[in-house]
């Protein structure tokens, strides 16, 4: 049986997936745009010497580490979320329900690309919660408004009450309208 | 007041001038008669009409004009009535009278035999109606909002069948004692977040 509100309530394995999913894909879609763009400059500079040539691996590992890491990162400072989490409806916040800061959003977002299988943990996590969460501390919780990230409502699952803000948004109905990515 | 009027000199009065002149002359005699005899009945009549409206002897809430006042304001309300009682009728036969009219006359044979259809149509500018039509509905926007709303709709069904693969994964894993606790996931307060 469905639960009629998933606002507020913490994001599970399934849907954690599709949106790290969509997010691979737009990181792989970034390289992709990096790599012509390379490509495209060095015929425009070096027409005579160019000669295309697939890059080594390592250059590629470290690449989508360092674009995957600074595009996640971003999103969940910015935003509370990157474009798959945008698009699924979820938001990554602290377990207090703040916004995650520069520091914290880097070393999950570094996590998440170092140690992918860990989002599995939230299959089995009871507080579904994956490894980068355990670490540090954060949730991924299911928010389908525009709202600002700022005082999210979200649960500390110490205590499970509602933090400051939950009262506010769910009084000015704003979990009726649901955001477009 | 009386203007004298005098003759212009050297100038020649034709006869038929000459009658017009008298006959308009004699009108005004008389209507000047007609105006001053009625101010002379407003004068002498208006003290009349108030003593037999208002006769002193007579206590005021039996006087003529107490009587007067308060059957003008009855005939007033009657004639409310009257009025909004005939517009009703109006309202309600008006459109079963034209309904029957139309019927009876076969107005489009008529329009056919009488009015030249082509003529009105060619003075039509319709290259400009279309554009004012254009104009006026703003067709990217309405584009722009049936698209959003389907993206939304369709975004929503996602994420509603996400959350309830979610679930089962969930009920899955818990007959399966795959999981740590059995504690529900996510705030029991979010149902009722009030």
């Amino acid at each position: 049986m469905t639960d009629p509100a998933p606002q507020g309530r913490r994001a599970g394995v399934v849907s954690r997936l599709v949106a790290a999913g969509l997010d691979l894909a737009a990181i792989a879609l970034l390289l992709l745009v990096a790599s012509l763009g390379w490509t495209v400059t060095q015929w425009v500079l070096r027409p005579d010497d160019f000669s295309r040539s697939a890059p080594s691996l390592p250059l590629v590992v470290v690449t989508y580490e360092v674009v995957g890491t600074l595009y996640l990162a971003a999103g969940w400072v910015v935003t509370g979320r990157s474009w798959g989490q945008q698009v699924m409806g979820l938001r990554v916040v602290s377990t207090r329900g703040t916004r995650l800061g520069p520091l914290r959003a880097l070393a999950r977002a570094a996590i998440c690309l170092a140690v992918p299988v860990g989002l599995l943990w939230v299959a089995v996590s009871s507080s579904r919660m994956s490894v980068q969460d355990i670490v540090l501390r954060t949730i991924v919780v299911h928010d389908w408004t525009t709202v600002g990230p700022i005082d999210h409502p979200t649960y500390a699952p110490s205590t499970g009450k509602p933090p400051i803000g939950m009262n506010r948004i769910a009084s000015s109905g704003a979990a009726d309208r649901t955001s477009l990515s | 007041m009386t203007q004298e009027i005098r003759p212009v000199p050297g100038r020649v009065v034709s006869p038929a001038d000459a009658v017009g002149d008298v006959v308009v002359g004699t009108l005004s005699l008389v209507v000047g008669g007609v105006v001053g005899a009625g101010r002379a009945a407003v004068t002498v009549g208006r003290p009349c009409a108030r003593l037999v409206l208002e006769p002193p002897l007579l206590p005021s809430h039996s006087r003529p004009a107490r009587v007067l006042g308060a059957l003008g304001r009855r005939g007033r309300a009657e004639r409310v009535l009257a009025v909004a009682a005939l517009d009703d009728a109006i309202t309600a036969l008006a459109p079963l009278l034209v309904a029957r009219i139309l019927r009876a006359v076969p107005l489009t044979d008529l329009i056919r035999e009488n009015v030249d259809l082509d003529a009105i149509v060619a003075d039509v500018d319709l290259a400009a109606l279309a554009h004012q039509v254009l104009d006026a509905v703003d067709l990217p926007e309405i584009i722009r909002q049936s698209t959003g709303s389907m993206t939304s709709e369709a975004l929503v069904g996602v994420r509603l069948q996400s959350f309830e693969a979610d679930q089962t994964v969930d009920r899955v894993l818990g007959r399966m004692h795959l999981r740590r606790r059995t504690r529900p996931a996510g705030p029991p307060a979010a149902e009722d977040p009030t």
